[in-house]
């Protein structure tokens, strides 16, 4: 018994040590300028891309003024849900996916148990439906609802990539990327309710990140 | 070094077992496996004994308990020791990540 409980506590301070250490390593190489990229960080855009980028902005202040959030806590719920609708579809146009679908909704069907508080949106990819949770919408909270209006481009994301992996996007893109995003989606993509790290590190959770932040990260 | 390497990977297929038996992909699985078997000693001893028991130990970690993340972010109780672990080892970066309200793809139809 005892010899047990000194292999538990020899396993435990090896643990330890080897979390300290790893911890030593990464600080230590980010001092001397060699932090190694982690899985998932690689953010390109075609020149293609970057054109529609900049028309996204204007389309965007166009739709929100100058403060997304703002300009949708100063309107009903009704009214916002419309808005968000209207610019989903605008940014399905743009991206060349004007065959995709938006649906707002509060479905326990589409977001069951605590997804309805936790699950901003959810990207059908086969079917080519964007679903956004209503719930958020309703706050009348200016952080919570340019979450919202960056959850439409976050998923506007997730289905150019579908459908580049696929060959169905005109807009090109750059090879590597798709590889990558191909790589994520059809070996195993991992669900923030499985583990978030995994989830938040994934290529095409942090393309999609990145590309909703390009076009609304300063409305 | 064979028996040791064998006993390791042996440790990680049981975790794979339980996880994928939790509704985990294969991939999910192999990866939250990993990082299990790096988790701080506490927080392992915690999953450990609910998978046990049932029993959700009292840890916390930077404010964040098991069941308020399992009832409240929708996580499952394996996700929420994760996550716990990970706010320990980067909590600028984890706290970010919780905030940030995540999204799912779904390849199927729904």
């Amino acid at each position: 018994m005892l010899v047990i409980t000194f292999a538990q506590a020899a396993a435990e301070v090896k643990t330890e040590l080897r979390r300290r250490f790893a911890w030593i390593y990464e600080k230590l190489n980010r001092f001397l300028g060699m932090e190694q990229k982690k899985a998932g960080t690689a953010f390109s855009l075609s020149e293609a891309e970057g054109a529609l980028i900049g028309q996204s902005r204007a389309e965007a202040e166009a739709f929100f003024g100058s403060s997304a959030g703002e300009a949708l806590a100063g309107m009903t719920p009704e009214r916002r849900m419309a808005l968000i609708e209207d610019f989903s579809y605008r940014m399905l146009d743009l991206w060349g996916l004007p065959d995709c679908d938006v649906i707002i909704t509060d479905s326990g069907e589409i977001f069951p148990g605590a997804e309805a508080a936790s699950c901003i949106g959810k990207c059908g990819l086969e079917e080519g439906v964007i679903y956004l949770n209503s719930c958020f919408l309703q706050e009348n909270h200016e952080g919570i609802l340019k979450k919202c209006a960056m959850a439409v481009l976050h998923e506007v994301r997730h289905m150019m990539q579908w459908r580049a992996i696929r060959g169905q996007l005109e807009i090109p893109v750059p090879a590597e990327a798709v590889e990558s995003w191909q790589r994520n989606l059809e070996d195993g993509y991992i669900r923030a309710s499985a583990d978030l790290e995994g989830y938040y590190r994934q290529p095409v959770e942090y393309d999609a990140r990145n590309f909703a932040c390009l076009i609304l990260g300063e409305l | 070094m064979t028996g040791h390497g064998g006993k390791g990977q042996k440790v990680k297929e049981d975790w794979i077992g339980k996880l994928t038996a939790l509704g985990y992909s294969v991939r999910e699985a192999d990866q939250a496996a990993e990082k299990i078997e790096k988790m701080a000693p506490q927080l392992r001893r915690g999953l450990e004994q609910w998978f046990q028991t049932g029993q959700l130990a009292d840890i916390s970690a930077g404010g964040f308990t098991a069941a308020e993340l399992t009832e409240q972010r929708g996580m499952t109780v394996p996700a929420a020791f994760l996550f716990m672990d990970w706010y320990l080892r980067e909590p600028e970066e984890a706290g970010q990540a919780l905030a940030s309200m995540p999204d799912q793809v779904i390849a199927g139809h729904v």
